[in-house]
């Protein structure tokens, strides 16, 4: 289908809203949450009005046709991800939830006392806090990967970094921060190299890019629905069924078990195994729709999209003046996300006055402190797009950034 | 015609952003009124950080059997906290406890609408007028106040 903003912005009904001071939404916090077209927020309502039983348990049609829903989208998952199958992957609440399984799950059953767990020094909190609870409960040693002052990974000294006592590298494919794409190659490489199993935190990647999991031959990934059209408190993990497989649960109850006696119980196959109790069925099926909408439009029209749209956006801003934006300066390396600071303004007063005018963005140290206290920085402006992003909206955000200098300078100047 | 191009034919210095400038200029006032040194000698310091921004806050103390006083401030900060700092310092006044958190709760109640800041100094009430119009920057008006309340609790 060709790729056409205009007629797609369309589909977004949240993108016609006002702010209280009349002026249009001009939605840049697509990194934090993404907005949902129609067909996703019909299916979710469709299943609440019309199809709304719990899953797998029920023998009436209600049930079996909400379970054929839940399980279609799992196939569908696999499918989009090229996964290696349905079984390997586990619907979650989200990204942090899927990691928290594997840290909580092949984490406590692999890692011991004087094993390391690599991390690098941009992950988000949900990749790095994880991992802190396991290396403080099993004594084991955390290493980090640096990153070059483009935010690429260094990965000059690696074979020190990753070693045979290496357990696990949990690592995120696209940073929220600066939108850098890595090329997590080497990595996986030297993962293989010395045994370690590689995880990686794809809640940034899954949304923007089209991955091939089997091609990547990663041992888990990570993600979100909500940040690619889905619903919110769904996600996904996917795991090699053969790891998998050798998981214990992590979560005990409803759904999971195979028999239970008042003092054992034997634990049901994959997937089931790994989703302990009722899920967010209407989240999974409003899944669905996303990837249903995502694959006709196209990851690679999107990402495309994004690069014109970023392309735009650091042009723009660089000719802003006073700006600073961090990240690597080629495209090739960057997803739809810009993270900067204007000087003499802290993130923050720039968010709340470009809200004044309709244009959201987020601020703060965006759930990556230890990168922010490397840039000696409390925190960024993070302006982040999606496939419906226009360059009038990045317009509307330089726009706004000029009012917010010119107002700083005008009080500075008193 | 896309919605934008009706959109830029706004005035770029419309009342919005006059309103944002004038408030600007109210902030940076009341953060004016503390004692702002970027080496505080006193002996105790109290530290918050703002766990959604990482902005972060020091008041250097005095205390003494009447309370715990602000001597002065120091941090890197947003507008609005930097605002709160410098009002809650130019109360010169020696905290407990219980008069803190009655403080407090006078605030958050009037935040929450159930009463009106009827004691209070017009330039605090002003501010924390302006506050209930942000309730994203509430986390930010409050850090210098936890941060005292820290220091009691301590």
């Amino acid at each position: 289908m060709p790729f056409d903003v205009y007629q797609l912005r369309r589909d977004f009904p949240i993108l016609d809203i006002k702010n209280p001071n009349g002026k249009p939404l001009v939605y840049l916090d697509n990194a934090a949450s993404s907005q949902k077209p129609n067909s996703v927020i019909l299916a979710t309502n469709k299943y609440y009005s019309e199809e709304n039983a719990n899953i797998h348990r029920g023998v009436y049609h209600l049930s079996q046709h909400a379970t054929e829903q839940f399980e279609k989208t799992r196939i569908k998952t696999s499918n989009f991800f090229h996964a290696q199958c349905a079984k390997a992957i586990i619907f979650t609440r989200g990204t942090t939830d899927a990691i928290n399984l594997v840290a909580q799950s092949w984490g406590r059953t692999n890692v011991g006392e004087g094993d390391e767990i690599v991390l690098s020094v941009q992950e988000h909190h949900s990749n790095l806090v994880p991992w802190q609870m396991l290396a403080l409960e099993k004594k084991a040693r955390l290493k980090f990967i640096p990153i070059l002052p483009d935010s690429t990974y260094d990965l000059r000294n690696l074979n020190e970094i990753i070693t045979r006592k290496t357990k696990i590298i949990a690592i995120s494919q696209m940073s929220n921060v600066t939108g850098t794409i890595h090329d997590l190659s080497p990595i996986i490489e030297r993962a293989r190299q010395v045994g370690a199993k590689i995880l990686v935190d794809g809640a940034q990647s899954a949304s923007h890019l089209k991955i091939d999991l089997v091609g990547m031959d990663v041992d888990f990934f990570a993600f979100s629905a909500h940040k690619m059209l889905g619903p919110t408190g769904v996600g996904v993990l996917f795991g090699k069924e053969e790891i998998l497989e050798e998981m214990p649960p992590w979560l005990g109850g409803g759904d999971m078990i195979e028999s239970v006696e008042l003092e054992t119980s034997t634990y049901a196959n994959l997937p089931a195994k790994l989703e302990a109790g009722t899920p967010n069925i209407a989240g999974v099926i409003g899944f669905s729709a996303a990837l249903d909408y995502l694959t006709k439009v196209g990851m690679q029209n999107i990402h495309e999209h994004e690069l014109e749209i970023t392309s735009y956006a650091l042009e723009k801003l660089n000719s802003l003046g006073g700006v600073t934006i961090y990240g690597t300066e080629d495209l090739a390396k960057r997803g739809g996300v810009v993270s900067f600071t204007l000087d003499g303004v802290h993130p923050h007063d720039v968010g709340s006055m470009l809200d004044e005018e309709g244009v959201a963005i987020r601020v703060g140290h965006h759930c990556c402190q230890p990168l922010m206290k490397q840039w000696s920085i409390p925190g960024t402006c993070r302006a982040s797009f999606y496939l419906y992003t226009t360059k009038e909206e990045i317009d509307a955000l330089v726009f706004g950034l000029e009012k917010v200098k010119s107002i700083f300078s005008r009080v500075a100047k008193k | 015609m896309h919605w934008y191009l009706d959109w830029r034919k706004l005035n770029p210095f419309s009342l919005v952003s006059q309103k944002s400038k004038e408030q600007i200029e109210k902030f940076l006032y009341w953060k004016e009124l503390g004692n702002w040194e970027t080496s505080p000698s006193e002996k105790q310091i109290v530290s918050l950080k703002n766990p959604l921004c990482g902005d972060e806050i020091h008041l250097a103390l005095n205390q003494t059997d009447e309370g715990i006083q602000i001597v002065s401030l120091n941090g890197e900060a947003c507008s609005v906290c930097l605002a709160a700092a410098g009002l809650l310092y130019s109360k010169k006044h020696k905290w407990k406890e219980d008069s803190l958190i009655l403080y407090e709760n006078q605030i958050k109640n009037y935040l929450d609408g159930k009463n009106e800041l009827m004691t209070f100094p017009l330039d605090e009430v002003e501010f924390w007028e302006i506050m209930k119009l942000h309730p994203g920057r509430h986390r930010c008006a409050f850090l210098p106040l936890l941060a005292l309340k820290k220091s009691l609790q301590e």
